[in-house]
Protein backbone atom coordinates (compact mmCIF):
# COMPACT_ATOMS: atom_id res chain seq x y z
CA UNK A 1 0.00 0.00 0.00
CA UNK A 2 1.26 3.34 -1.14
CA UNK A 3 1.85 5.84 2.05
CA UNK A 4 -1.46 7.71 2.35
CA UNK A 5 -1.59 12.00 2.41
CA UNK A 6 -3.08 12.78 5.00
CA UNK A 7 -3.65 17.38 4.67
CA UNK A 8 -5.09 19.73 6.52
CA UNK A 9 -5.97 22.25 3.87
CA UNK A 10 -6.58 25.26 5.77
CA UNK A 11 -9.34 24.04 7.83
CA UNK A 12 -11.73 25.40 10.51
CA UNK A 13 -13.60 23.41 13.40
CA UNK A 14 -15.93 24.59 15.63
CA UNK A 15 -17.39 23.13 18.56
CA UNK A 16 -19.35 25.31 20.77
CA UNK A 17 -17.47 28.66 21.33
CA UNK A 18 -14.05 26.69 21.00
CA UNK A 19 -12.44 27.09 16.96
CA UNK A 20 -9.96 25.51 15.57
CA UNK A 21 -7.90 27.12 12.57
CA UNK A 22 -5.24 24.59 11.17
CA UNK A 23 -3.36 26.34 8.02
CA UNK A 24 -1.91 24.45 5.64
CA UNK A 25 -0.54 21.76 7.81
CA UNK A 26 0.79 18.37 5.60
CA UNK A 27 2.22 15.49 7.59
CA UNK A 28 4.75 13.60 6.25
CA UNK A 29 4.13 9.85 5.54
CA UNK A 30 6.28 7.49 7.93
CA UNK A 31 6.74 10.09 10.01
CA UNK A 32 5.65 10.77 13.81
CA UNK A 33 4.69 14.79 14.16
CA UNK A 34 4.12 15.33 17.86
CA UNK A 35 0.93 17.97 18.43
CA UNK A 36 2.26 20.38 21.05
CA UNK A 37 0.14 22.92 22.95
CA UNK A 38 -1.48 23.90 26.32
CA UNK A 39 -4.62 22.15 27.73
CA UNK A 40 -7.60 23.99 25.27
CA UNK A 41 -5.45 24.19 22.29
CA UNK A 42 -6.88 22.72 20.20
CA UNK A 43 -5.00 19.19 19.72
CA UNK A 44 -7.41 17.23 20.86
CA UNK A 45 -10.14 19.13 18.34
CA UNK A 46 -7.40 18.27 15.49
CA UNK A 47 -6.87 14.83 15.86
CA UNK A 48 -10.91 14.18 16.12
CA UNK A 49 -11.25 16.27 12.70
CA UNK A 50 -8.21 14.17 11.26
CA UNK A 51 -10.17 10.85 12.24
CA UNK A 52 -13.37 12.18 10.13
CA UNK A 53 -15.45 12.57 14.06
CA UNK A 54 -15.91 16.26 13.39
CA UNK A 55 -16.65 18.21 10.49
CA UNK A 56 -14.33 21.44 9.45
CA UNK A 57 -16.99 24.36 9.26
CA UNK A 58 -14.67 25.60 6.43
CA UNK A 59 -11.58 24.29 3.95
CA UNK A 60 -11.07 20.15 4.35
CA UNK A 61 -9.13 18.05 5.80
CA UNK A 62 -7.87 15.62 3.04
CA UNK A 63 -6.60 11.79 2.72
CA UNK A 64 -5.68 10.99 -0.59
CA UNK A 65 -7.10 13.79 -2.29
CA UNK A 66 -10.86 12.56 -0.36
CA UNK A 67 -12.30 14.37 2.06
CA UNK A 68 -11.70 12.41 5.52
CA UNK A 69 -15.31 13.44 6.84
CA UNK A 70 -17.38 12.25 4.05
CA UNK A 71 -15.56 8.58 3.24
CA UNK A 72 -18.23 5.67 4.48
CA UNK A 73 -17.01 4.22 7.95
CA UNK A 74 -15.82 1.55 6.99
CA UNK A 75 -13.28 2.93 4.54
CA UNK A 76 -12.25 5.28 7.38
CA UNK A 77 -11.39 2.54 9.29
CA UNK A 78 -9.30 0.74 7.60
CA UNK A 79 -7.18 4.13 6.83
CA UNK A 80 -7.32 5.38 9.84
CA UNK A 81 -6.74 3.97 13.52
CA UNK A 82 -7.82 6.74 16.60
CA UNK A 83 -6.74 6.15 20.46
CA UNK A 84 -8.60 8.39 22.11
CA UNK A 85 -7.19 9.80 25.79
CA UNK A 86 -9.57 7.12 27.71
CA UNK A 87 -10.76 3.98 26.35
CA UNK A 88 -14.86 3.44 27.82
CA UNK A 89 -16.16 0.13 27.47
CA UNK A 90 -19.87 -0.10 28.24
CA UNK A 91 -19.93 -3.93 28.87
CA UNK A 92 -18.65 -6.18 30.63
CA UNK A 93 -15.66 -7.28 27.55
CA UNK A 94 -12.42 -9.05 28.06
CA UNK A 95 -9.26 -7.47 26.98
CA UNK A 96 -9.00 -10.08 23.62
CA UNK A 97 -12.52 -8.36 23.16
CA UNK A 98 -11.82 -5.08 23.71
CA UNK A 99 -9.03 -5.50 21.24
CA UNK A 100 -10.92 -7.34 18.75
CA UNK A 101 -13.10 -3.99 18.38
CA UNK A 102 -10.59 -2.75 16.10
CA UNK A 103 -11.76 -5.43 12.98
CA UNK A 104 -15.43 -4.46 14.05
CA UNK A 105 -15.88 -3.53 10.22
CA UNK A 106 -12.72 -4.80 8.79
CA UNK A 107 -12.55 -8.69 7.81
CA UNK A 108 -11.65 -10.88 11.27
CA UNK A 109 -8.16 -11.49 11.81
CA UNK A 110 -7.57 -12.87 15.14
CA UNK A 111 -3.82 -13.14 14.36
CA UNK A 112 -4.09 -9.81 14.27
CA UNK A 113 -5.89 -9.43 17.52
CA UNK A 114 -3.08 -11.80 19.29
CA UNK A 115 -0.53 -10.43 17.78
CA UNK A 116 -1.53 -6.43 18.49
CA UNK A 117 -2.02 -7.51 22.17
CA UNK A 118 1.27 -9.57 22.19
CA UNK A 119 3.44 -6.16 20.98
CA UNK A 120 1.45 -4.22 24.27
CA UNK A 121 2.46 -6.80 26.37
CA UNK A 122 -0.65 -7.44 27.54
CA UNK A 123 -0.88 -11.04 26.04
CA UNK A 124 -1.18 -12.49 29.35
CA UNK A 125 -3.96 -10.66 30.32
CA UNK A 126 -6.62 -10.95 27.67
CA UNK A 127 -8.53 -13.13 29.30
CA UNK A 128 -8.87 -10.34 32.09
CA UNK A 129 -12.05 -8.57 32.51
CA UNK A 130 -11.07 -5.21 30.85
CA UNK A 131 -12.83 -2.89 34.00
CA UNK A 132 -10.41 -4.92 36.62
CA UNK A 133 -6.99 -3.42 34.53
CA UNK A 134 -5.49 -0.44 35.67
CA UNK A 135 -5.77 2.97 33.82
CA UNK A 136 -2.23 2.67 32.30
CA UNK A 137 -3.12 -1.21 31.15
CA UNK A 138 -6.61 0.41 30.13
CA UNK A 139 -4.77 2.79 27.95
CA UNK A 140 -2.30 0.13 26.41
CA UNK A 141 -5.47 -1.66 25.46
CA UNK A 142 -6.43 1.52 23.34
CA UNK A 143 -3.06 1.29 21.49
CA UNK A 144 -3.79 -2.04 20.77
CA UNK A 145 -7.10 -2.10 19.61
CA UNK A 146 -6.40 0.44 17.45
CA UNK A 147 -3.22 -1.44 15.91
CA UNK A 148 -5.40 -4.32 15.35
CA UNK A 149 -7.31 -1.92 13.07
CA UNK A 150 -3.88 -0.17 11.94
CA UNK A 151 -2.80 -1.69 8.24
CA UNK A 152 1.06 -0.71 7.27
CA UNK A 153 1.49 2.76 5.56
CA UNK A 154 -2.43 4.01 7.57
CA UNK A 155 -3.00 6.80 9.64
CA UNK A 156 -2.47 6.26 13.16
CA UNK A 157 -3.85 9.56 15.50
CA UNK A 158 -2.65 8.94 19.38
CA UNK A 159 -4.26 11.52 21.59
CA UNK A 160 -2.20 11.41 24.87
CA UNK A 161 -2.33 7.74 24.51
CA UNK A 162 0.66 6.98 26.83
CA UNK A 163 -0.12 9.38 29.45
CA UNK A 164 -1.21 7.12 31.70
CA UNK A 165 1.55 4.34 31.00
CA UNK A 166 4.72 3.65 33.25
CA UNK A 167 7.99 4.03 32.02
CA UNK A 168 9.39 0.82 30.90
CA UNK A 169 5.83 0.54 28.94
CA UNK A 170 6.09 3.64 27.95
CA UNK A 171 9.52 3.20 25.93
CA UNK A 172 8.08 0.49 24.63
CA UNK A 173 5.14 1.93 23.01
CA UNK A 174 7.36 4.58 21.90
CA UNK A 175 9.58 1.85 20.36
CA UNK A 176 6.33 0.35 18.34
CA UNK A 177 5.41 3.47 17.19
CA UNK A 178 8.33 4.55 15.51
CA UNK A 179 7.90 1.08 14.11
CA UNK A 180 4.68 1.86 12.41
CA UNK A 181 6.10 5.13 11.08
CA UNK A 182 8.88 3.08 9.87
CA UNK A 183 6.53 0.74 7.75
CA UNK A 184 4.89 4.03 6.24
CA UNK A 185 2.27 5.13 8.75
CA UNK A 186 1.54 8.64 9.06
CA UNK A 187 1.01 9.02 13.00
CA UNK A 188 -0.24 11.91 14.77
CA UNK A 189 -0.08 12.14 18.75
CA UNK A 190 -0.81 14.91 20.93
CA UNK A 191 1.52 14.81 24.21
CA UNK A 192 2.08 16.90 27.26
CA UNK A 193 5.00 15.09 28.36
CA UNK A 194 8.15 16.87 26.74
CA UNK A 195 10.46 13.85 26.87
CA UNK A 196 7.99 11.92 24.75
CA UNK A 197 7.85 14.04 22.98
CA UNK A 198 11.81 14.44 22.04
CA UNK A 199 11.74 11.11 21.68
CA UNK A 200 9.04 10.67 19.59
CA UNK A 201 8.94 13.11 17.17
CA UNK A 202 10.17 13.93 13.38
CA UNK A 203 8.32 16.96 12.79
CA UNK A 204 6.06 19.49 15.71
CA UNK A 205 3.19 20.92 14.96
CA UNK A 206 2.29 23.55 17.91
CA UNK A 207 -0.85 25.00 18.67
CA UNK A 208 -1.86 27.88 20.63
CA UNK A 209 -5.57 29.13 21.32
CA UNK A 210 -7.13 27.05 18.35
CA UNK A 211 -4.19 28.67 15.64
CA UNK A 212 -1.49 27.14 14.57
CA UNK A 213 1.55 28.25 16.17
CA UNK A 214 4.60 26.75 14.68
CA UNK A 215 4.88 23.48 12.22
CA UNK A 216 7.95 21.97 11.18
CA UNK A 217 10.89 19.46 12.14
CA UNK A 218 11.35 18.41 15.51
CA UNK A 219 14.87 19.54 15.67
CA UNK A 220 13.65 23.52 14.76
CA UNK A 221 11.28 23.22 16.83
CA UNK A 222 11.86 21.22 19.96
CA UNK A 223 14.35 23.93 21.19
CA UNK A 224 14.33 25.54 24.49
CA UNK A 225 13.35 28.90 23.37
CA UNK A 226 9.96 28.40 21.52
CA UNK A 227 9.10 25.71 24.06
CA UNK A 228 9.43 28.18 26.38
CA UNK A 229 7.23 30.50 24.68
CA UNK A 230 4.79 27.83 23.89
CA UNK A 231 4.36 26.48 27.27
CA UNK A 232 5.24 28.77 29.59
CA UNK A 233 7.72 27.26 31.11
CA UNK A 234 11.54 27.15 30.94
CA UNK A 235 12.94 23.68 29.26
CA UNK A 236 15.84 21.82 29.77
CA UNK A 237 17.52 20.08 26.57
CA UNK A 238 20.39 17.53 26.38
CA UNK A 239 21.22 14.98 23.72
CA UNK A 240 19.74 11.92 24.31
CA UNK A 241 22.02 8.34 23.69
CA UNK A 242 19.45 7.92 20.39
CA UNK A 243 20.53 11.41 18.77
CA UNK A 244 17.09 12.60 19.83
CA UNK A 245 17.08 15.73 22.53
CA UNK A 246 15.80 14.55 25.96
CA UNK A 247 13.44 17.35 27.04
CA UNK A 248 12.35 18.43 30.78
CA UNK A 249 10.43 21.23 32.33
CA UNK A 250 12.16 23.16 34.43
CA UNK A 251 9.37 23.71 37.29
CA UNK A 252 11.71 25.65 39.72
CA UNK A 253 11.86 28.78 36.84
CA UNK A 254 8.82 30.92 37.17
CA UNK A 255 7.98 32.59 34.13
CA UNK A 256 4.96 34.64 33.05
CA UNK A 257 2.04 32.43 31.29
CA UNK A 258 2.50 32.86 28.04
CA UNK A 259 -0.48 35.35 25.92
CA UNK A 260 -3.92 33.21 25.45
CA UNK B 1 -19.46 -18.35 18.59
CA UNK B 2 -17.43 -19.18 21.16
CA UNK B 3 -17.64 -22.66 22.65
CA UNK B 4 -18.56 -20.86 25.71
CA UNK B 5 -21.67 -19.12 24.31
CA UNK B 6 -22.80 -22.12 22.66
CA UNK B 7 -23.11 -23.71 25.97
CA UNK B 8 -24.63 -21.06 27.64
CA UNK B 9 -27.80 -21.06 24.77
CA UNK B 10 -27.86 -24.70 25.49
CA UNK B 11 -28.59 -23.97 28.81
CA UNK B 12 -30.61 -21.52 28.54
CA UNK B 13 -32.56 -23.82 25.85
CA UNK B 14 -32.94 -25.98 28.62
CA UNK B 15 -34.15 -24.03 31.48
CA UNK B 16 -36.69 -22.40 28.88
CA UNK B 17 -38.05 -25.51 28.10
CA UNK B 18 -37.72 -26.80 32.15
CA UNK B 19 -39.79 -23.84 32.87
CA UNK B 20 -42.35 -24.21 30.36
CA UNK B 21 -43.15 -28.00 31.44
CA UNK B 22 -43.45 -26.98 34.94
CA UNK B 23 -45.59 -24.02 33.69
CA UNK B 24 -48.00 -26.69 31.66
CA UNK B 25 -47.97 -28.66 34.66
CA UNK B 26 -49.16 -26.02 37.45
CA UNK B 27 -53.01 -24.48 37.29
CA UNK B 28 -55.59 -23.11 39.25
CA UNK B 29 -58.89 -24.68 39.82
CA UNK B 30 -62.02 -22.57 39.65
CA UNK B 31 -62.35 -23.00 43.71
CA UNK B 32 -58.73 -22.11 43.98
CA UNK B 33 -56.85 -24.78 45.18
CA UNK B 34 -53.19 -25.50 43.10
CA UNK B 35 -53.55 -28.04 40.71
CA UNK B 36 -50.76 -30.37 39.53
CA UNK B 37 -51.06 -32.03 36.46
CA UNK B 38 -51.47 -31.91 32.94
CA UNK B 39 -55.24 -31.08 32.34
CA UNK B 40 -58.02 -31.97 29.71
CA UNK B 41 -58.90 -29.30 27.33
CA UNK B 42 -59.90 -26.06 27.82
CA UNK B 43 -57.77 -25.69 30.47
CA UNK B 44 -54.91 -27.08 28.64
CA UNK B 45 -55.30 -24.41 26.08
CA UNK B 46 -55.87 -21.52 29.06
CA UNK B 47 -51.85 -23.01 29.92
CA UNK B 48 -50.92 -23.03 26.53
CA UNK B 49 -51.90 -19.81 25.30
CA UNK B 50 -50.85 -17.85 28.71
CA UNK B 51 -47.46 -20.47 28.51
CA UNK B 52 -47.23 -19.17 24.73
CA UNK B 53 -47.68 -15.12 25.58
CA UNK B 54 -45.61 -15.09 28.30
CA UNK B 55 -42.69 -16.66 26.22
CA UNK B 56 -43.13 -14.13 23.39
CA UNK B 57 -43.54 -11.39 25.63
CA UNK B 58 -40.46 -12.16 28.12
CA UNK B 59 -38.24 -13.03 24.94
CA UNK B 60 -39.59 -9.54 23.73
CA UNK B 61 -38.35 -7.74 26.83
CA UNK B 62 -35.33 -9.64 27.37
CA UNK B 63 -34.10 -8.66 23.87
CA UNK B 64 -34.66 -5.14 23.85
CA UNK B 65 -33.18 -4.64 27.53
CA UNK B 66 -29.76 -6.31 26.14
CA UNK B 67 -30.05 -3.69 23.12
CA UNK B 68 -30.59 -1.03 25.29
CA UNK B 69 -28.40 -1.64 27.91
CA UNK B 70 -25.50 -2.02 25.00
CA UNK B 71 -26.60 0.92 23.03
CA UNK B 72 -26.84 3.49 26.44
CA UNK B 73 -23.94 1.86 28.18
CA UNK B 74 -25.78 1.55 30.96
CA UNK B 75 -26.06 -1.52 32.92
CA UNK B 76 -29.61 -0.34 34.43
CA UNK B 77 -31.06 0.18 31.16
CA UNK B 78 -34.80 -1.49 30.04
CA UNK B 79 -37.80 -0.73 28.49
CA UNK B 80 -39.45 -0.49 31.48
CA UNK B 81 -36.82 1.80 33.52
CA UNK B 82 -36.75 3.84 30.80
CA UNK B 83 -40.61 4.70 30.80
CA UNK B 84 -40.81 3.38 27.21
CA UNK B 85 -43.25 0.46 28.81
CA UNK B 86 -44.91 3.33 30.53
CA UNK B 87 -45.09 5.38 27.38
CA UNK B 88 -46.30 2.41 25.46
CA UNK B 89 -49.30 1.98 28.44
CA UNK B 90 -50.22 5.54 27.85
CA UNK B 91 -50.53 5.30 24.07
CA UNK B 92 -53.21 2.66 24.59
CA UNK B 93 -55.01 4.16 27.09
CA UNK B 94 -54.87 7.00 25.11
CA UNK B 95 -56.27 4.89 22.59
CA UNK B 96 -58.95 3.52 24.14
CA UNK B 97 -60.14 6.97 25.87
CA UNK B 98 -60.41 7.94 22.00
CA UNK B 99 -62.62 5.08 21.13
CA UNK B 100 -65.02 5.76 23.92
CA UNK B 101 -65.11 9.56 23.08
CA UNK B 102 -65.90 8.88 19.37
CA UNK B 103 -68.81 6.06 20.50
CA UNK B 104 -66.81 3.51 18.91
CA UNK B 105 -66.28 0.01 20.30
CA UNK B 106 -63.37 -0.68 22.81
CA UNK B 107 -59.92 -0.93 20.46
CA UNK B 108 -58.70 -4.38 20.45
CA UNK B 109 -55.74 -5.92 18.41
CA UNK B 110 -53.92 -3.69 15.70
CA UNK B 111 -56.24 -0.91 16.88
CA UNK B 112 -53.67 -0.10 19.75
CA UNK B 113 -50.06 -1.44 17.79
CA UNK B 114 -49.71 1.93 16.70
CA UNK B 115 -50.98 3.96 19.69
CA UNK B 116 -48.60 1.81 21.51
CA UNK B 117 -45.77 2.27 19.38
CA UNK B 118 -46.12 6.06 19.14
CA UNK B 119 -46.06 6.33 23.03
CA UNK B 120 -42.89 3.79 23.25
CA UNK B 121 -40.91 5.25 20.89
CA UNK B 122 -41.99 9.45 22.08
CA UNK B 123 -41.16 8.30 25.75
CA UNK B 124 -38.04 6.86 24.97
CA UNK B 125 -36.80 9.85 22.55
CA UNK B 126 -37.98 12.14 25.48
CA UNK B 127 -35.82 10.34 28.42
CA UNK B 128 -32.99 10.19 25.58
CA UNK B 129 -33.46 14.10 24.91
CA UNK B 130 -33.40 14.54 28.49
CA UNK B 131 -30.41 13.00 29.54
CA UNK B 132 -28.38 14.24 26.72
CA UNK B 133 -25.60 17.06 27.87
CA UNK B 134 -23.34 18.52 25.86
CA UNK B 135 -23.51 15.50 23.10
CA UNK B 136 -23.22 12.55 24.87
CA UNK B 137 -25.74 10.65 27.46
CA UNK B 138 -25.53 10.64 31.24
CA UNK B 139 -25.79 7.11 32.90
CA UNK B 140 -27.19 9.07 35.77
CA UNK B 141 -29.58 11.17 34.40
CA UNK B 142 -30.67 8.45 31.94
CA UNK B 143 -32.25 6.09 34.71
CA UNK B 144 -33.73 9.32 36.78
CA UNK B 145 -35.35 11.05 33.57
CA UNK B 146 -36.39 7.10 32.65
CA UNK B 147 -38.10 7.23 36.24
CA UNK B 148 -39.62 9.75 35.76
CA UNK B 149 -41.18 9.44 32.65
CA UNK B 150 -42.45 6.43 33.45
CA UNK B 151 -43.81 7.66 36.73
CA UNK B 152 -45.45 10.76 34.62
CA UNK B 153 -46.63 8.29 31.34
CA UNK B 154 -48.31 5.88 34.60
CA UNK B 155 -50.70 9.20 35.62
CA UNK B 156 -51.39 9.77 32.49
CA UNK B 157 -52.56 6.36 32.10
CA UNK B 158 -54.28 6.82 35.65
CA UNK B 159 -55.82 9.89 34.76
CA UNK B 160 -57.34 8.55 31.69
CA UNK B 161 -58.41 5.58 33.42
CA UNK B 162 -60.95 7.46 35.81
CA UNK B 163 -62.12 9.72 32.42
CA UNK B 164 -63.31 6.10 30.76
CA UNK B 165 -66.74 5.14 31.01
CA UNK B 166 -67.41 2.65 33.96
CA UNK B 167 -67.99 -0.20 32.04
CA UNK B 168 -64.60 0.41 30.26
CA UNK B 169 -62.71 0.59 32.88
CA UNK B 170 -62.15 -2.39 34.36
CA UNK B 171 -60.26 -4.13 31.84
CA UNK B 172 -57.87 -1.48 32.01
CA UNK B 173 -57.27 -1.59 35.03
CA UNK B 174 -56.50 -4.98 35.13
CA UNK B 175 -54.07 -4.67 31.82
CA UNK B 176 -52.35 -1.83 33.74
CA UNK B 177 -51.14 -4.27 36.60
CA UNK B 178 -49.17 -6.12 33.91
CA UNK B 179 -51.25 -10.44 33.08
CA UNK B 180 -51.10 -13.04 31.02
CA UNK B 181 -53.91 -13.55 28.99
CA UNK B 182 -55.09 -17.14 28.87
CA UNK B 183 -56.81 -16.93 25.46
CA UNK B 184 -54.27 -14.01 23.64
CA UNK B 185 -55.34 -12.05 20.70
CA UNK B 186 -54.09 -13.94 18.10
CA UNK B 187 -53.62 -10.95 16.04
CA UNK B 188 -51.67 -9.20 18.91
CA UNK B 189 -49.63 -12.60 19.79
CA UNK B 190 -48.55 -13.08 16.39
CA UNK B 191 -47.51 -9.17 15.90
CA UNK B 192 -45.36 -10.01 19.16
CA UNK B 193 -43.85 -13.23 17.87
CA UNK B 194 -42.93 -11.72 14.27
CA UNK B 195 -41.84 -8.51 15.85
CA UNK B 196 -39.57 -9.80 18.16
CA UNK B 197 -37.86 -12.66 15.49
CA UNK B 198 -37.34 -9.66 13.19
CA UNK B 199 -36.12 -7.70 15.74
CA UNK B 200 -33.79 -10.45 16.54
CA UNK B 201 -32.18 -11.53 13.75
CA UNK B 202 -31.60 -8.11 12.93
CA UNK B 203 -30.04 -7.24 16.68
CA UNK B 204 -27.71 -11.10 16.01
CA UNK B 205 -26.77 -9.72 12.45
CA UNK B 206 -25.60 -6.42 14.25
CA UNK B 207 -24.08 -7.85 17.20
CA UNK B 208 -20.71 -6.82 16.36
CA UNK B 209 -21.98 -3.59 15.42
CA UNK B 210 -23.23 -3.45 18.49
CA UNK B 211 -20.04 -4.53 20.33
CA UNK B 212 -18.27 -1.69 19.12
CA UNK B 213 -21.39 1.08 19.78
CA UNK B 214 -19.96 0.50 23.53
CA UNK B 215 -17.55 2.16 23.04
CA UNK B 216 -17.27 5.86 23.44
CA UNK B 217 -18.93 7.78 20.70
CA UNK B 218 -15.56 8.91 19.13
CA UNK B 219 -13.80 5.34 19.09
CA UNK B 220 -17.09 3.88 18.07
CA UNK B 221 -17.02 5.50 15.03
CA UNK B 222 -13.65 5.87 14.63
CA UNK B 223 -13.67 1.84 14.20
CA UNK B 224 -16.36 1.93 11.63
CA UNK B 225 -19.64 2.16 13.01
CA UNK B 226 -22.27 4.29 11.96
CA UNK B 227 -23.69 5.24 15.39
CA UNK B 228 -26.56 7.55 14.03
CA UNK B 229 -27.92 4.90 11.80
CA UNK B 230 -27.29 1.95 14.56
CA UNK B 231 -29.20 3.64 16.68
CA UNK B 232 -32.20 4.91 15.30
CA UNK B 233 -32.41 1.35 14.15
CA UNK B 234 -31.99 -0.42 17.32
CA UNK B 235 -34.28 2.49 19.51
CA UNK B 236 -37.06 2.43 17.03
CA UNK B 237 -37.02 -1.50 16.96
CA UNK B 238 -36.93 -1.18 20.76
CA UNK B 239 -40.10 0.83 21.03
CA UNK B 240 -42.17 -0.80 18.39
CA UNK B 241 -41.48 -4.54 19.99
CA UNK B 242 -41.72 -3.30 23.37
CA UNK B 243 -45.46 -1.99 22.24
CA UNK B 244 -46.20 -5.17 21.13
CA UNK B 245 -45.56 -6.46 24.33
CA UNK B 246 -47.53 -3.69 26.38
CA UNK B 247 -50.62 -4.19 23.82
CA UNK B 248 -50.49 -7.76 25.05
CA UNK B 249 -49.64 -8.10 28.67
CA UNK B 250 -49.68 -4.60 29.67
CA UNK B 251 -46.63 -3.00 31.36
CA UNK B 252 -44.20 -5.84 32.62
CA UNK B 253 -41.30 -4.53 34.92
CA UNK B 254 -37.82 -5.80 35.46
CA UNK B 255 -37.76 -8.61 32.86
CA UNK B 256 -35.65 -6.41 30.51
CA UNK B 257 -33.33 -5.77 33.26
CA UNK B 258 -32.54 -9.02 34.74
CA UNK B 259 -32.70 -11.22 31.72
CA UNK B 260 -29.74 -10.03 29.87
CA UNK B 261 -27.72 -10.01 32.78
CA UNK B 262 -28.45 -13.22 33.69
CA UNK B 263 -27.86 -13.93 29.95
CA UNK B 264 -24.13 -12.60 29.94
CA UNK B 265 -23.54 -15.02 32.98
CA UNK B 266 -24.29 -17.69 30.53
CA UNK B 267 -22.63 -16.60 27.22
CA UNK B 268 -20.54 -13.34 27.95
CA UNK B 269 -21.06 -10.01 26.28
CA UNK B 270 -20.67 -10.17 22.55
CA UNK B 271 -24.16 -9.35 21.29
CA UNK B 272 -24.73 -11.86 18.47
CA UNK B 273 -24.97 -14.40 21.30
CA UNK B 274 -26.80 -12.32 23.70
CA UNK B 275 -29.23 -11.11 22.11
CA UNK B 276 -30.38 -14.52 21.53
CA UNK B 277 -29.80 -15.63 25.08
CA UNK B 278 -31.19 -12.36 26.83
CA UNK B 279 -34.41 -13.75 24.40
CA UNK B 280 -34.30 -16.98 25.80
CA UNK B 281 -33.86 -15.78 29.14
CA UNK B 282 -36.36 -13.27 28.68
CA UNK B 283 -39.13 -16.15 28.39
CA UNK B 284 -37.79 -18.44 31.03
CA UNK B 285 -38.26 -15.40 33.06
CA UNK B 286 -41.52 -14.40 32.20
CA UNK B 287 -42.75 -17.84 32.25
CA UNK B 288 -41.04 -19.07 35.57
CA UNK B 289 -42.89 -15.75 36.70
CA UNK B 290 -46.38 -17.10 35.91
CA UNK B 291 -45.70 -20.03 37.01
CA UNK B 292 -44.81 -18.87 40.06
CA UNK B 293 -48.01 -17.03 41.31
CA UNK B 294 -49.77 -20.14 40.58
CA UNK B 295 -48.24 -21.27 43.73
CA UNK B 296 -48.84 -18.07 45.84
CA UNK B 297 -52.43 -16.97 46.66
CA UNK B 298 -52.34 -14.31 49.34
CA UNK B 299 -55.78 -14.47 50.12
CA UNK B 300 -57.03 -12.90 47.35
CA UNK B 301 -56.24 -15.51 44.58
CA UNK B 302 -53.47 -15.59 41.92
CA UNK B 303 -51.18 -12.24 42.40
CA UNK B 304 -50.89 -9.85 39.50
CA UNK B 305 -48.12 -11.18 37.28
CA UNK B 306 -46.72 -7.21 37.22
CA UNK B 307 -46.57 -7.24 40.86
CA UNK B 308 -44.49 -10.80 40.92
CA UNK B 309 -42.32 -9.35 38.49
CA UNK B 310 -42.08 -5.74 39.91
CA UNK B 311 -41.19 -7.60 43.76
CA UNK B 312 -38.87 -9.81 42.04
CA UNK B 313 -37.02 -7.54 40.04
CA UNK B 314 -37.28 -4.48 42.09
CA UNK B 315 -34.58 -6.52 44.67
CA UNK B 316 -32.54 -7.08 41.87
CA UNK B 317 -32.50 -4.01 40.75
CA UNK B 318 -30.92 -2.56 43.74
CA UNK B 319 -28.39 -5.28 44.03
CA UNK B 320 -28.00 -4.38 40.35
CA UNK B 321 -26.95 -0.45 41.46
CA UNK B 322 -24.93 -1.92 44.14
CA UNK B 323 -22.78 -4.53 42.07
CA UNK B 324 -22.19 -3.51 38.52
CA UNK B 325 -22.65 0.35 37.74
CA UNK B 326 -19.53 1.33 38.66
CA UNK B 327 -17.62 -1.52 37.45
CA UNK B 328 -19.06 -1.45 34.03
CA UNK B 329 -17.62 1.88 33.21
CA UNK B 330 -13.85 2.61 34.46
Amino acid sequence: MSAPRLRFESASVRLGRFSLSTGAIDPEPGCVTVLLGLNGSGKTTALRAAAGLVRPAGGRISLDGADVHGLPAAARAARIAFVPQRTEVGAPFTVREVVGLGRVALPWEPARVDAALASVGLAALADRPFATLSGGQQQRVGVARALAQHSPGGVLLLDEAFAAVDLPETAALVALVRRAAGQGATVLAAVHDLSLAGALADHVWCLRDGATAAFGPAADVLVPASLRALLGVEVRAMPGSDGRPVLAADYGTTLAPPTR
Amino acid sequence: MSRRAVGGLLTLVAVLAAVIAVRLGLGRSIDGSLVVGWPEAPIRDFRIGATGCAAAVGAALGLCGAVLQALLRNPLASPFVLGVTGGAGTGVAVAALGAAWAGAAAPTGGALELPAAVGSVVALGAVIAISRRQGAIDPVTLVLAGVIVGTVCAAATAVIESLLPPDRRGSLVAWAFGRVPEVPDPTMLRTCVVATAGFLALTAWMGPRLDAATLSDDEARSVGVSLGALRATMFLGCGIVTATTVVLCGPIAFVGLLAPHAARAAVGARHRALAVASALGGAALLVGADALRQCVDLGGGRLPLGAVTAALGGVAFLVLVRRTAGEWRR
